[in-house]
């Protein structure tokens, strides 16, 4: 009865947290709202659409009812806001300071964008009739009904589970259920058994390969309110084209990037992925973290999720949310960028800075410009970017890589090569293996603190050649970091004008942390080619 | 030191779900004892390759080297190599006690603990108890896991010879899953994405070899899959649907096989053959399994409470994590793992809003 609780979590780590700020009411909001306040976070909740559409789930075990009453249920433990006009947020130190309207100004800990994607609306060339697959959206009973797949563009795997799953109800209803497609959509554990279990209930499956199928109404007749005929040719029975005529026909798309909310593309400015969706293709972006700490996206404005993977990535993302505003706890007072008298508060560092982590603040005499020291990350890039030169990192100074460039022309009878690394992936690869003794290796926090100025230092030291490794682009952890290097080497290779056909005697590269063997070749080789020896 | 006089979260299986679950607890403040069976951290992720090609393709390879200095520098994780779970008793409801046995010197050492994750893993599918594949007997024939182990090793050469001549490979998917003759009737989930990467990163360095990919359905969900499929067009690698049902070794060393096209069977020979093989359970599974309490599915994963709740199991305070409770890519088991800590997490702090 009275036993001491095994691990503390709250009193022993942590003074009291912030609040979360969800925005987005639908499932994928209420999803991430229960898995936080699950942990212990207090969470106000931004109504957006009333309308919130179903996330897809196929699982035989899975109970919906019984899913969405405990959602529900998560609405008597959050604050709701209507907010009255419109919603902005910016960084304030560690928190986000959000306005809802032009009153009503609140303050939070980290943000959680879930505001969903609508799914595709039905391409054009469908005729009219064809409705989107939908958890929502049963066939009636006992019709012949086509679902089709892939159509122009993939479609969604939790969309195309969806329409196995109905089809093989509306067999079982004594109703006539074609699936047609390019690919089976298996990608769950249950996945294959509920396509063998679509196959033992008689719905048939046509796979289109290259051919699409073609659609058109099916000829007027006055005692059927719609219909069509789609035109399909099997790869796999490779035989004539099949003509199957049914009552309804629905379409499995994919979510549209172009509905997702303005305001989250706007604060994640440089955190959306190809198509547009929110987070980054990177791999630093995963459960749902963005590069702007303390900013999290969760639901299908991430792009393609089922329901289960939403859960995953809203449990995920409320655990990472903690522990940043722990983190954020635990740095209240440390200090990451020094920012000396001369800033003109241009601003370039807060547009620049890939975490979100520098703020603003407009004073009545004179504003100020800070960096929040829980959200940095130390990769340089404003102190490189700076056009005023007035930043510096407290963990890697100016003074480090003074130091190395002393270091360089100390011994530049030698003619030594160097090498500027990142910590992440090319420092990791050199600790496994040993450099060339004629190499000064710098490992830096991330390639993109390497400016055009610390180049022309480092060459006015009299080395030989300079070499700045990045991680692989799209993979370096802050962003962008690895794409600076690379453009500030290119600059000064143009100024420098290197006659075509001569060794550059600046490079830049990309390895990966796994990479050893690889990096140790890129640095034998460039100091062969800027020595001039051959292979 | 003394890290063990204070209870902690034991998490058995250093892979990158283990080392997920324990960064995400440490970094909430609470402490981990992490029981490896290997010498080192990392499991099967650390002995793949990077497969970036003029960038970053997304396999989430070199995650697992963050995450392992992450860990392995934290104060609150307490990192056991080389050990084994040997028994997990319960002497109160909220707490566990994990004997964990060293399997070089046979020491055992206790482990007080408030909660248990398994993170144990899965083995990849041994595809040569299906003798027409002829794997381990024909040379030209590997595992997509022991491709990726040589480009990780930088040793492709040792495999396809030296000679700059151009390469035929094709990779066949599906080997080991969606198999209901081996009990392995599951899609794995990682393997389409993983042979489309591999495919483009040896293009990236063999712009003139033939690289064919024969599958049964392409699995190419989640982010920048889909532009891993429309790389895989604009850089010319074949795409078949259907995988041909054997390999037939020629008196020159090259491999031949027999694909249906429209009808016909046709006859084409390969130099290399990748067989992408399936996630399976792990071998002693059942010993895990009965060691906490808990139940094997049908395939012999480790059942979770359901497909609502994927990562509590029907023992309280006892969780899964990762491939051990069914097949994921390195993205999803992450996730997984990322949801796992939220559970141990709401629990706990469940317990203690319950004290008060």
């Amino acid at each position: 009865m009275n036993q001491k609780p095994a691990v503390s979590l709250n009193r022993d780590y942590m003074p009291t947290l912030p609040a979360a700020l969800v925005i987005g009411d639908g499932q994928s909001g209420l999803l991430s709202a229960k898995a936080l306040t699950d942990i212990g976070i207090a969470v106000t909740m931004v109504k957006t659409r009333p309308d919130g559409r179903t996330l897809h789930c196929s699982a035989p075990d899975f109970d919906r009812q019984g899913f969405e009453k405990s959602l529900r249920s998560v609405l008597q433990e959050v604050e709701l806001v209507e907010p009255q006009g419109a919603v902005s947020m910016r960084r304030m130190g560690d928190d986000f300071e959000v306005r809802f309207g032009a009153r009503n100004v609140r303050t939070f800990g980290c943000v959680f964008f879930t505001s969903g994607a609508d799914m595709t609306t039905v391409p054009s060339d469908l005729p009219e009739g064809v409705a989107a697959v939908s958890p929502d959206r049963v066939p009636a009973p006992g019709t012949k009904v086509a679902f089709l797949l892939d159509y122009i563009s993939p479609s969604s795997p939790a969309a195309g589970l969806t329409a196995i799953r109905q089809a093989i109800d509306n067999a079982a209803s004594g109703g006539a259920s074609f699936v047609i497609m390019k690919h089976a959509p298996v990608a769950h554990l249950f996945g294959e058994a509920l396509y063998e279990d679509a196959k033992r209930a008689g719905v048939e499956f046509y796979r289109f390969g290259e051919t699409l199928p073609t659609v058109r109404p099916r000829p007027t007749d006055p005692s059927k309110d719609s219909g069509m005929c789609i035109s399909v040719v099997d790869v796999v029975e490779h035989g004539d084209p099949v003509t199957l005529e049914v009552d309804r026909l629905f379409y499995a798309g994919a979510p549209d990037a172009s509905s997702v909310m303005p305001l989250a593309k706007e604060v994640l400015v440089n955190d959306v992925d190809e198509e547009g969706f929110l987070l980054s293709s990177s791999v630093h972006c995963h459960s749902g973290r963005s590069f702007a700490n303390g900013v999290f996206a969760v639901g299908e404005c991430t792009g393609e999720l089922d329901l289960i993977r939403t859960a995953a990535q809203a449990a995920a993302a409320a655990a990472r949310a903690r522990s940043w505003m722990v983190r954020a706890c635990a740095r209240k007072e440390a200090e990451a960028v020094r920012f000396t008298d001369a800033c003109i508060r241009c601003m370039t560092c807060l547009r620049l800075c890939p975490h979100n982590a520098i703020s603003f603040v407009a004073g009545a005499g004179r504003s100020t410009v800070t960096a929040s020291a829980a959200a940095c990350e130390e990769c340089g890039v404003c102190v490189s970017e700076c056009p005023r030169l007035v930043l510096d990192l407290v963990f890697f100074p100016e003074a480090a890589i003074e130091s190395f460039v002393d270091e360089a022309s100390r011994i530049h009878g030698s003619r030594p090569v160097a090498v500027y690394g990142c910590q992440r992936s090319p420092g990791r690869a050199a600790s496994r293996i040993g450099l060339p003794p004629d190499v000064l290796f710098l490992t830096v926090p991330c390639a993109g603190r390497i400016s055009e100025s610390v180049l022309w230092a480092t060459m006015a030291a009299g080395v030989q050649g300079i070499l700045v490794v990045g991680c692989h682009h799209g993979n370096c952890a802050s962003n962008n970091g690895t794409d600076w290097a690379e453009a500030r080497v290119t600059a000064a290779l143009e100024k420098l004008g290197v006659p075509t056909g001569m060794q550059p005697p600046v490079q830049y590269a990309s390895v990966a942390a796994n990479e050893e063997a690889r990096f140790s070749r890129i640095v034998r080789d460039f100091c062969r080619a800027v020595r001039g020896e051959t292979t | 030191m003394d890290s063990h006089a204070q209870p902690s979260v034991v998490i058995v299986g250093g892979g990158i779900a283990g080392l997920s679950v324990a960064k995400c607890l440490s970094d909430n403040g609470l402490s981990c004892t992490l029981i490896e069976r290997e010498n080192q951290l990392g499991g099967h992720v650390r002995s793949w390759a990077c497969m970036a090609t003029d960038r970053c393709l997304r396999c989430f390879c070199c995650t697992v080297e963050d995450l392992i200095d992450v860990v392995e520098s934290s104060e609150r994780v307490s990192v056991l190599t080389g050990c084994e779970l040997e028994s997990l008793e319960r002497p109160g409801t909220n707490s566990f006690r994990v004997q964990v046995r060293n399997a070089t010197n046979g020491d055992r050492q206790p482990v007080e603990a408030a909660a248990v994750v398994i993170a144990a893993g899965f083995t990849p599918y041994d595809p040569s108890e299906k003798v027409f594949w002829g794997y381990g007997v024909h040379r030209g024939v590997v595992t997509l896991q022991e491709l990726d182990t040589l480009v990780r090793r930088d040793d492709l050469a040792g495999f396809v010879g030296e000679s700059d001549e151009p390469l035929k490979m094709a990779f066949f998917q599906c080997v080991g899953s969606r198999d209901r003759s081996i009990g392995a009737d599951y899609c794995s989930q990682y393997c389409c994405k993983a042979a489309l990467r591999m495919a483009l990163r040896l293009r990236k360095d063999k712009p003139d070899w033939e690289i064919t990919i024969f599958y049964i359905d392409l699995q190419v969900a989640g982010k920048f899959a889909g532009s891993l499929l429309s790389l895989a067009e604009e850089k010319q690698i074949r795409l078949i649907q259907g995988v041909p049902g054997e390999i037939v070794p020629r008196e020159d060393g090259t491999l031949e096989i027999l694909r249906e096209h429209k009808g016909v069977n046709v006859r084409e020979i390969y130099d290399k053959i990748v067989l992408s093989v399936g996630q399976h359970p792990l071998p002693d599974v059942s010993r895990l399994s009965s060691l906490a309490g808990l139940e094997t599915d049908r395939f012999g994963f480790l059942t979770a409470a359901g497909t609502q709740d994927p990562c509590r199991t029907r023992v309280d305070r006892v969780y899964v994590a990762g491939t051990v409770g069914g097949p994921k890519d390195i993205e999803q088991t992450v996730e997984h793992a990322g949801r796992t800590a939220a559970a141990v997490l709401a629990d706990l702090n469940g317990s203690e809003r319950t004290q008060q």
